[in-house]
């Protein structure tokens, strides 16, 4: 079953990972009046609800439904499981043609993917413990971003295009903010970026 | 062009000071009719939550001095990522070190007149209180010995920190009412408590708080403006009685309605306004009390105390004092004051917030003690978490454990067996050393600390004040994350009155 399963995912990733491209070639950033992000700070919104995958292509075959227990096998050895439709969407990251928002909105589409596995977002507050989160330290041992991604430095971080960790805000466990702190590397100013 | 009932439905909207946030169930308008005084007893206590929202850097308010076993790491970590060396240290500018009476904790000077406030015997400081379902006492613990989390994943989510606060009752995924909510219908069961009182013993400011929400629905909470309680609409030229009822059958209708979205929540608005409206005439004698009035002006206005959080503290100063007119000897009130989430502009930001808050609760104490309801009363922050000891860039990023603060004044003469408050320090300011592993209190280098002091503890103490001290089953009832703590169910309201973190109310031994 986990083998039949495997096959179907891999199969239907590299349908979904095309999709996905395109979806996301034809996403534009939105003006900053165009939209209000949280705290009334300024910087650039991407919306990357248009990239989500679908639940059935990310659900590991061990996905659990208590919280406790899924908390258990987190810490026991259950081998991480690669979601190769998250992971190989990830490598798109800092490819050449793409933007600095193309990589927050492929970060955010990762979380998405991990809230449609988990139900809820990754509970993390920094960059470094979103990066460990999506790369398997989980409850569902499901790894969303490869560990080569090019934007992790040695610490495990998140950084932007221009070496600064990304901001993490958890809102809830139904939303997270991803941004940038753009050129000037200073966060909460006009050249931020931001998902949401 | 604009729709005029559109523009008269929000007006009246805005004029009842509710808004569309509420899923409180409703009581029955039958009992909640009754507009005429009521009577109350001697025995008046009120509770009063001042909910600083999105997270207050507590690290900043309250902070070890030289002295302080914690000094020399509050010192090193809490610096700024500045070139700059006159920038260092830059948070936690000490107020007077020529003081101990606080073991070497201070308040930041911009929240001066706390220490007024302390040195008057009327603060108490609960350290390292936070939403945890289980005690743990240092990072090694995080996870027990069969890799069950001990601690609620979301404990740095606004909205779940929010939520573990309001409910007391922190596990992941469990949708509890609020603590006050659940206080309020216990309150109503109590034949010494409101007796006859026809107005909601639960009020809201500016705003409606889950905190209020019951679990029976049999208490409305109350929002009123800040300015006062909104007039009666009955006699308004449009929504005269006959509108009124009219409006009261149709919102009530859509509840059991498929095609209407949210129906239920239509029904329970509309409830909710016409109680209000029958309310508040009786509320209004409340704010139109104008010697009270004018006294509470005077007192905001030499404390310099303006502002959302100040208009709100007056308006709950004028219920509290008035409480006879609307026949209530119990209340519990919820303020707020937002902008604590300070990931940035913390140097400009976080003083301006804690002098208005310092200030607002100054003039709140004083007009309260001139009107001799002060010891009446206990007022009491909480917010979302504490935030990281090490900045960020120039702000602070979402932690765990905080402080809160708890004012109040000692009986001048105890009585047996009664809760009463006592000033000073309660809890454990946590070792802030990040780097010794496992018996870290920090769960990373951000400095997030466990918190000591759980959620429920801290609301359970203040529901004992406000009368539920009788029996443990109640409390346990009503704070059902108490049993995490507390097991044994033959020991544990001794157990958990033996706890003296929680000592800022103390039974007084018979």
């Amino acid at each position: 079953m986990i083998r039949h399963g495997n096959l179907l995912l891999s199969g239907f990733s590299a349908a979904l990972l095309l999709l996905a491209t395109m979806v996301w070639r034809s996403a534009r950033p939105v003006s900053p009046s165009s939209s209000h992000p949280s705290h009334s700070a300024p910087g650039l919104i991407v919306n990357s609800a248009s990239l989500m995958l679908p639940a059935d292509a990310l659900r590991p075959a061990h996905a659990s439904s208590s919280p406790r227990d899924q908390v258990s096998r987190s810490r026991s050895s259950v081998p991480v499981r690669e979601i190769s439709a998250s992971t190989a969407f990830a490598r798109s990251i800092r490819q050449e043609g793409s933007s600095p928002s193309d990589d927050l909105a492929v970060l955010q589409m990762l979380v998405t993917d991990y809230r449609r596995v988990h139900s809820v977002v990754p509970p993390a507050v920094n960059s470094q413990e979103l990066a460990r989160l999506l790369m398997g330290e989980n409850p569902t041992r499901s790894r969303f971003l490869p560990p080569d991604c090019p934007a992790l430095d040695d610490e495990g971080q998140l950084l932007d295009r221009w070496g600064t960790p990304l901001s993490v805000h958890l809102v809830s466990d139904r939303q997270i903010e991803l941004r940038s702190a753009g050129p000037d590397r200073t966060l909460w100013n006009e050249d931020d970026i931001l998902v949401n | 062009m604009n729709n005029p009932f559109t523009v008269q439905r929000r007006s009246f909207l805005q004029s009842m000071g509710l808004s569309l946030g509420m899923t409180q169930m409703l009581h029955p308008l039958s009992l909640l009719s009754s507009a005429n005084a009521q009577e109350s007893s001697d025995d008046h206590k009120a509770l009063v939550c001042i909910n600083l929202g999105g997270g207050n850097d507590s690290n900043n308010m309250i902070v070890p001095g030289q002295g302080h076993a914690e000094y020399d790491d509050y010192i090193g970590y809490r610096r700024l990522p500045s070139e700059n060396a006159d920038d260092l240290p830059i948070y936690g500018v000490f107020a007077d070190n020529d003081t101990t009476h606080f073991d070497h904790l201070f308040f930041n000077p911009a929240c001066r007149k706390f220490q007024e406030i302390f040195d008057g015997g009327h603060l108490a400081c609960l350290l390292n209180v936070g939403n945890i379902f289980a005690r743990v006492t240092k990072r090694g613990e995080l996870y027990d010995e069969l890799s069950q989390r001990q601690f609620p994943q979301f404990y740095a989510s606004h909205s779940n920190a929010a939520e573990f606060w309001n409910t007391a009752f922190c596990e992941d995924g469990a949708t509890q009412s609020g603590w006050g909510g659940r206080l309020a219908e216990w309150v109503a069961t109590q034949a010494q408590f409101n007796t006859g009182a026809s107005v909601s013993p639960s009020f809201s400011v500016n705003s409606n708080s889950s905190l209020l929400a019951g679990a029976q629905g049999s208490v409305i909470p109350y929002t009123v403006r800040a300015p006062g309680a909104a007039p009666a609409l009955n006699d308004h030229d449009y929504f005269h009685a006959d509108r009124l009822a009219d409006f009261g059958a149709i919102m009530s209708r859509s509840a059991g309605s498929s095609l209407i979205p949210h129906a239920p929540l239509h029904a329970d608005m509309g409830r909710k306004f016409l109680s209000a409206n029958d309310q508040a005439g009786l509320v209004g004698q409340a704010f139109n009390d104008t010697e009270v009035n004018a006294k509470i002006d005077q007192a905001f206005t030499d404390a310099e105390a303006s502002g959302g959080l100040a208009d709100q503290l007056k308006a709950v100063a004028k219920l509290i004092i008035n409480h006879d007119k609307i026949g209530q000897d119990r209340q519990f009130f919820v303020v707020g004051q937002g902008g604590y989430d300070t990931h940035s502009g913390q140097l400009e930001n976080h003083p301006v917030l804690l002098s208005a808050l310092a200030n607002a609760m100054m003039a709140f104490r004083n007009v309260l003690l001139d009107t001799e309801k002060f010891g009446d009363t206990i007022t009491f922050t909480m917010s979302d978490f504490g935030r990281t000891l090490v900045p960020s860039l120039n702000g602070t990023n979402h932690a765990w454990g905080g402080h809160a603060l708890i004012m109040g004044e000692r009986p001048e003469t105890s009585e047996p067996g009664q809760i009463e408050f006592r000033p000073g320090k309660y809890g454990n300011y946590p070792v802030l050393n990040l780097d010794n592993g496992s018996e870290s209190m920090s769960i990373n280098q951000e400095g997030r600390y466990i918190p000591q002091v759980a959620t429920c503890e801290y609301a359970a103490r203040l529901a004992q004040w406000f009368g539920v001290d009788q029996n443990s089953e109640v409390l346990f009832d009503l704070f059902p994350e108490l049993a995490n703590f507390y097991p044994d169910t033959t020991t544990q309201l001794d157990s958990f009155e033996a706890n003296g973190d929680l000592n800022f109310l103390q039974r007084v031994p018979s």
